[in-house]
């Protein structure tokens, strides 16, 4: 199944954020551990709610943690 | 492996074996008295069904006692959704062409069996759709 066109550095953050399990994140924004791993693998694209949990929990803005891929391949917004 | 999806994989093959035992009897006793066998068999079935499904989630429950006590997430939700609403096309198939069948050659206990068939396959699938889904996303 082709990956789901949102990226995100949710693995990244979680390293620098002192090797957070994925459990950790989850638990702290309301999911399954198969959930955050899943979001990584962008087999899932997730709400817009646990988007923001999961910026929130990193104290960064959405647009540093998902970033929409376009069909051409890059990332950015449509203005 | 998330609760669910255990949970998944235990109901589908509950369901397969259960199902599939029951289907071979029905199978076996129509052949045997040369007509299609009484719908009370499935009494058994159904009683199978209750209990065995019960013990499976009860010993799954407590070997995943941390996941059990928690809510379904979005993502758990999206792919419930997503499968019942396939299987339900599969059932909605199954029932429509029993009752063409029904019609056409009036066999009450066929179109009882057909139904039930239907049942169990479209819960079979939605099983399976589940355990890919939990695999591979939707």
């Amino acid at each position: 199944m082709a990956t789901l066109p949102i990226t995100n550095c949710v693995r990244e953050l979680r390293q620098q954020h002192g090797d957070m399990t994925q459990a950790d994140l989850g638990d702290a924004v309301g999911v399954t551990r198969q959930t955050i791993a899943a979001i990584e693998q962008r087999r899932y694209s997730p709400s817009l709610e646990v988007a923001f949990r999961i910026a929130r929990v990193f104290n960064q803005p959405l647009e540093v943690v998902f970033q929409f891929e376009s069909d051409e391949g890059t990332a950015g917004s449509h203005n | 492996m998330s609760f669910s999806e255990k949970s998944a994989w235990v109901m589908f093959l509950v369901l397969a074996v259960i199902g599939g035992g029951f289907i071979i009897d029905v199978v076996q006793v129509s052949l045997a008295i040369g007509a299609i066998a009484p719908p009370m068999m499935v009494i058994k079935f159904v009683v199978s069904m209750i209990f065995v499904s019960i013990v499976a989630q009860v010993v799954l429950a407590i070997t995943s006692s941390r996941d059990a006590s928690r809510p379904k997430d979005e993502r758990e939700r999206s792919i419930a959704l997503w499968s019942s609403a396939k299987a339900g096309f599969v059932f909605a198939f199954g029932v429509i062409t029993s009752l063409g069948h029904f019609l056409y050659y009036g066999d009450g206990n066929l179109l009882f069996y057909m139904v039930l068939a239907s049942l169990i396959m479209s819960q079979l699938l939605e099983y399976v759709l589940q355990i890919i889904a939990f695999r591979r996303g939707i």
